[in-house]
């Protein structure tokens, strides 16, 4: 083997290369025979050797990536933009893993081993004197004697029966603290101290995430002077390999100049318009504005009236008729499901009588869809919470609905549960049943109107709205049910092989890809607006609502966040002092002064750079005009 | 690994790394007239005047230790896997009987086309005839060039020395700047040539609308500088500027 190599032809590679080398290389090479140095030299050995390691660990480190040959096939194959996409999916297993993780070694698995006895372990059995002891009656309708098998099937899908108790819900995580030897496990402290920390982890690495591309946004800000060149210069992905994908970007490229084009002729027509045409295009879009807050609020009546219906008439229906009651279980999940899929029709049937710019129109429908999907679950939530809280005599001695909801925590556990299992189910049948079949249909029919139908495009917005639903509703559930991220990190990972297939096999590419660049940003900044809509009504749940007396961990304790209050009264005092000083008003009025004056500061100097580089920029300009003169004049 | 490594042998690695920092200044030589930036090719990264200078020494023996301090890595933006995969691809396009000397044999440009890579790729032609350096004109390949290409369209690769490229793609007629002809040709072969195609008009309003954004000096056409400024404030351009083997 090395007699083919190096030993024959490298003098000859030497002097090649040294012809090639050039002037410069000459130069260079004098410097170093002038200044030869042992230290130099080490220097420059020992950090080649070093960034030789470094990258020989990330090309390790390259391997074990998750799907990293997946994601660079089907890069090569689809461009960028359906790339990011999936980098996004894979981006959100990872959090859900951590998640799980991170839940489950905290949580569930102290809880786990204290229940079985090999801790010693107490439950949290001292009640507040105030409490009625009706409100500690909690008898899970477990599955008694010999039950039908469909019974396991549907308590399955529906988290009850052979499931409520447990540990993927609330009720199970009963047991107050776990000795080990002297040390004190304090596990309601540990479940309400980890939700802060999966919250505060995903906040987090999405906004490292986000950093990136906000830098890129802000520093390469898409100037509308330069999106021509930006369209012309930088149109074409280099990475598509597919013919078809190549012919659709073709397409795609001539759509979007036209559209362009075309704008750039609207814009002047929209600045000649007369005051009557202006009159009347306001007037449409008020009325139209109006026809779509009332769809919305029809939208929201819907789930309103059917998570009532189905909450009321859920837990007294027997298992009699099994696909009545599974059906009435799923009410809530039908209706949402079907509303995202109707409302984002009819916003993209309205749109068109709105008469903005193409590009507008894209936008704006994207950000109704966005709303529809995070406010749906937001009025679900809202219809639980007006079922739990209660105004009657006897609801008030517990401070919710005990008759209807003996675990509150658990139920909307089990909502939560549900949403996220018919959601993938969704996911599912929709490739299987219907893609799959057009599929078929349109390879092997050669009749007009299936041909003229064709493929459903793989359209990415609609994708990502759809995982980050997904996503909202785990961040919201894993409160209340604590194994979510586990069951959530498997859905994303069936899901990415779904959704490959779905790409490759049954749908095309779509006709107006999405921009990686923006994407990128946009997946997170939508991700984003998911995490603190979750945020909100886990909020009131842990502050306000009062915490169920008869399971869970906070049965102790009015709502679950009078733990802390009672932990910190249980501080030496030195530390309860600084404590209450950091709460108090006197740390928090001067600590807001600061961070405002920080931000202020922070505002000024992004101003200042801003100035810089358009300086910068009027000088480049300025520097090409002499050389123009310099040239003339020579 | 081990079969692909065995295809090019780990010594012969070695010189790419010193033969891999391909510089070459003197390289365009043979068709200087049609190659305006064949004076300054750049493919390695950074440390590439380090090594040259070690490379361009005396001629050194095969064990020397400057040779062996060396990686590909360092050479071309490519690594050591990339490089034996482009070796194997490069070896796959040759007849059976040439696979031997893959190294020192040229690939005719309808070869190189029928790569996958290049298939669906609408600029493919300019992309052989830059970064081809046969002498007789007719944008074939060696092994060098064929790695010169992945190198520059490879992950890694800076965007200056993209964008430098891609300038030289663009200038279909190889005068150093990007006139209102090249344009044309480049926003043809985007639109691709099918049935419906960007009327006269509104080609001549486009290259209008190219020409305000990016001709600062006003000449009526893009100079690579102006070109290179253009691109830096296009945030797509790196990771569109692509090919994955």
């Amino acid at each position: 083997m090395s007699e083919l190599g190096a030993g024959a032809e490298l003098p000859g590679w030497g002097a090649d290369s040294r012809r090639r080398s050039g002037k410069d290389g000459r130069d260079s090479r004098q410097a170093d025979i002038k200044y030869p140095s042992g230290w130099n030299e080490w220097k420059r050995a020992s950090s080649k050797s070093w960034k030789k390691s470094l990258k020989g660990i990330k090309g390790l480190s390259s391997y074990l990536k998750l799907w990293r040959h997946d994601i660079h096939s089907i890069e090569g194959k689809f461009g960028t933009g359906i790339k990011a996409y999936f980098s996004f999916l894979r981006f959100l297993v990872q959090l859900n893993f951590l998640l799980f993780i991170l839940m489950f070694s905290f949580v569930t698995l102290p809880t786990v081993i204290s229940n079985y006895g090999i801790f010693n372990s107490s439950s949290a059995e001292i009640f507040p004197d105030d409490t009625e002891p009706y409100c500690t009656v909690y008898t899970p309708t477990g599955n008694k004697g010999l039950v039908y098998f469909y019974t396991y099937l549907k308590d399955l899908l529906t988290g009850t029966g052979f499931l409520e108790v447990t540990v993927l819900f609330y009720g199970y995580y009963t047991v107050d603290a776990a000795w080990l030897s002297v040390l004190r496990y304090n596990i309601p402290l540990a479940y309400l101290l980890v939700t802060f920390a999966y919250l505060g982890l995903s906040l987090l690495w999405i906004i490292k995430r986000s950093v990136e591309g906000f830098k890129q946004n802000l520093v390469h800000a898409e100037d509308q002077f330069q999106s021509y060149c930006n369209k012309v210069f930088a149109g074409w992905d280099f990475c598509i390999t597919d013919l078809n994908a190549a012919r659709l970007k073709h397409h795609s490229l001539l759509y979007e100049l036209q559209a362009d084009l075309e704008e750039e002729r609207l814009k002047q027509k929209i600045a000649d318009r007369t005051m009557k045409e202006k009159l009347r295009i306001y007037t449409l879009r008020i009325f139209l504005n109006i026809i779509v807050i009332a769809v919305l609020l029809g939208c929201f009546y819907s789930i309103y009236r059917a998570t009532v219906f189905s909450q009321e008439n859920s837990s007294d229906v027997n298992s009699v008729n099994f696909q009545a009651n599974l059906l009435v279980q799923y009410l809530p999940s039908i209706v949402i499901t079907l509303v995202n899929f109707i409302a984002p029709q009819i916003f993209s049937f309205l749109i068109r009588f709105e008469d903005y710019s193409p590009a507008y129109e894209i936008r704006l429908t994207l950000m109704r869809c966005v709303f529809v999907r995070l406010a749906n679950i937001g009025v679900l939530l809202f219809s639980l919470w007006s079922q739990i809280h209660c105004a009657t005599d006897r609801c008030k001695a517990c401070g919710y609905n005990y008759e209807l909801y003996p675990c509150w925590e658990s139920a909307v556990g089990q909502e939560m549960y549900k949403l996220l299992i018919f959601d993938f189910m969704i996911i599912i049948a929709m490739t299987l049943f219907l893609d799959f079949p057009r599929k078929l249909l349109v390879t092997y029919c050669s009749w007009k109107p299936v041909q003229w139908c064709g493929l459903q495009e793989f359209g990415i917005s609609d994708n990502v709205l759809e995982i980050i639903y997904g996503q909202t509703i785990c961040w919201i559930g894993t409160f209340f049910s604590p194994l979510l991220p586990a069951i959530a990190t498997i859905k994303y990972f069936v899901i990415f092989y779904i959704k490959k297939v779905s790409l490759i096999h049954t749908r095309k590419p779509a006709s107006r890809p999405i921009r990686a660049s923006s994407s990128n940003f946009f997946f997170l900044v939508v991700l984003l607006i998911g995490l603190i809509l979750a945020l909100v009504p886990l909020g009131v749940s842990i502050a306000h609502i009062p915490s169920s007396k008869a399971c869970g961990p906070f049965r102790s304790f009015d709502t679950s966040w009078a733990i802390v209050p009672h932990t910190v009264l249980g501080f030496p005092t030195g530390l309860r002092k600084v404590i209450y000083g950091i709460a108090s008003e006197a740390f928090a009025v001067p600590f807001f002064i600061v961070v405002c004056l920080i931000m202020f500061y922070l505002i000024a100097l992004a101003g200042a750079h801003k100035r810089v580089v358009e300086q910068l920029r009027e000088q480049l300009v300025m520097s090409f005009g002499q050389n123009v003169i310099r040239t003339e004049t020579t | 690994m081990g079969g692909s490594s065995s295809l090019l042998p780990r010594d012969a690695l070695g010189e790419y790394q010193v033969g891999g920092c391909r510089v070459g200044g003197d390289r365009g030589i043979g068709n200087a007239g049609s190659r305006v930036w064949g004076s300054s090719r750049i493919v390695g990264p950074r440390e590439c005047g380090e090594s040259r200078a070690v490379a361009g020494a005396e001629p050194l023996p095969s064990g020397h230790p400057g040779l062996t301090a060396l990686s590909p890595q360092e050479l071309t933006f490519l690594n050591k896997q990339e490089i034996l995969l482009a070796y194997k691809r490069f070896s796959e396009l040759l007849p059976k009987e040439q696979r031997e000397n893959a190294r020192t044999v040229r690939v005719p440009a309808s070869q190189i086309l029928t790569l996958p890579e290049l298939r669906a790729n609408p600029f493919r032609h300019r992309i052989c005839h830059v970064f081809s350096t046969s002498v007789d004109e007719d944008d074939s390949m060696s092994f060098e060039d064929f790695l010169d290409m992945l190198s520059v369209f490879s992950d890694t690769a800076t965007s200056d020395v993209k964008s430098h490229y891609a300038f030289r793609i663009f200038d279909f007629d190889d005068d150093g700047t990007l006139d209102g002809k090249d344009l044309e040709k480049v926003v043809n072969c985007l639109t691709g040539q099918g049935e419906a195609q960007l009327s006269s008009t509104e080609m001549e309003q486009l290259i209008q609308n190219i020409l305000e954004e990016s001709d600062i000096d006003k000449d009526g056409t893009i100079n690579i500088s102006e070109f290179q400024h253009v691109i830096s404030r296009c945030p797509d351009f790196v990771s569109s500027f692509k090919i994955v083997l």
